[in-house]
């Protein structure tokens, strides 16, 4: 079984990028663009308040009339986040970006953010190992 | 067996949505806006040119000193497309999304002509979906209904 904590340690890029929920949304663009990712999370100190995403620039900004230089991430972050645990399984996370309006999940564990997974993060696994979607059939068959 | 004609089929909405190559970064983002989608294609005529997503934006937009309003989509879409065909295998769209890191296929028949456009996301419905049926036979099987 392939967990969250696996695909989290298998990640090329380890690294937890974070924003402060006052930085500007340039800010934002100028770390995803250097660290090579379509989101970053928003953290108040520890606390993480919302996820900033290439679709949430596109969708809410210059069309709005904002401007990267001086709206704040938190005027146009998502609030709504679906995190997950280092326990919970790849399928867990395959339901939930099926199901919900996102391709991010943070990995919380107890209470602090320690990762996040995206839907690519999920497609590159699936691909290296061919053996989830047999073992997903047999959780089902066994429940 | 999974392919990209298995794909396209259970996309709730199948549209392509295009601008022309002469338009403005503007007018594609209303565009992706209206139709809660994440990428365009960039077309004149039947000729594909790139594609335009919210990434090309979002790293060569302002960031590049663009502005969204007199910036013409072709300067900043992305023209190294990597297509594929009705017959193409599941996994194989899951291996050029991996390793070529792009979130859209663009679909092209026979011919050349294109048809559509598959994300990642599509992908992963099209595995859940198939995944559920399995399961639902599987169950009716061991109950012998």
């Amino acid at each position: 079984m392939i967990t969250v904590k696996k695909l989290l340690d298998t990640k090329s890029n380890q690294e937890i990028w974070a924003v402060r929920p006052g930085q500007m949304v340039i800010e934002a663009l100028e770390v995803m663009a250097e660290a090579n990712i379509g989101a970053v999370l928003v953290m108040d100190g520890d606390r993480l308040v919302g996820i900033f995403s290439e679709r949430d620039y596109a969708r809410k900004g210059i069309i709005y009339g904002r401007k990267a230089q001086k709206t704040p991430v938190a005027e146009i972050m998502k609030a709504e986040t679906y995190p997950v645990s280092p326990e919970m399984d790849i399928e867990d996370c395959m339901e939930l970006l099926a199901d919900k309006p996102t391709r991010h999940l943070p990995v919380v564990a107890e209470g602090r953010v320690i990762g996040l997974l995206s839907i690519g993060d999920i497609v590159t696994t699936l691909v290296n190992d061919q053996t989830v979607l047999i073992e997903h059939l047999e959780h089902y068959i066994s429940h | 067996m999974l392919n990209v004609q298995k794909i396209l089929a259970e996309k709730p909405n199948r549209t392509l949505y295009k601008v022309r190559p002469d338009q403005m970064v503007i007018e594609a983002l209303e565009t992706m806006e209206k139709h809660k989608i994440g990428a365009v294609l960039v077309m004149r005529g039947e000729a594909l040119l790139g594609i335009f997503t919210e990434r090309d934006y979002a790293r060569k937009g302002i960031l590049g000193g663009r502005k969204a309003k007199s910036t013409p989509v072709t300067e900043v879409m992305t023209s190294d497309v990597y297509f594929v065909h009705p017959e193409t295998n599941i996994e194989v769209c899951m291996q050029l999304f991996s390793e070529k890191r792009v979130r859209y296929l663009p679909v092209q028949e026979e011919g050349g002509k294109v048809i559509g456009l598959v994300s990642m996301t599509d992908v992963l419905n099209t595995l859940l979906q198939d995944q559920r049926s399995h399961i639902e036979f599987l169950k009716q099987y061991i109950s012998g209904e």
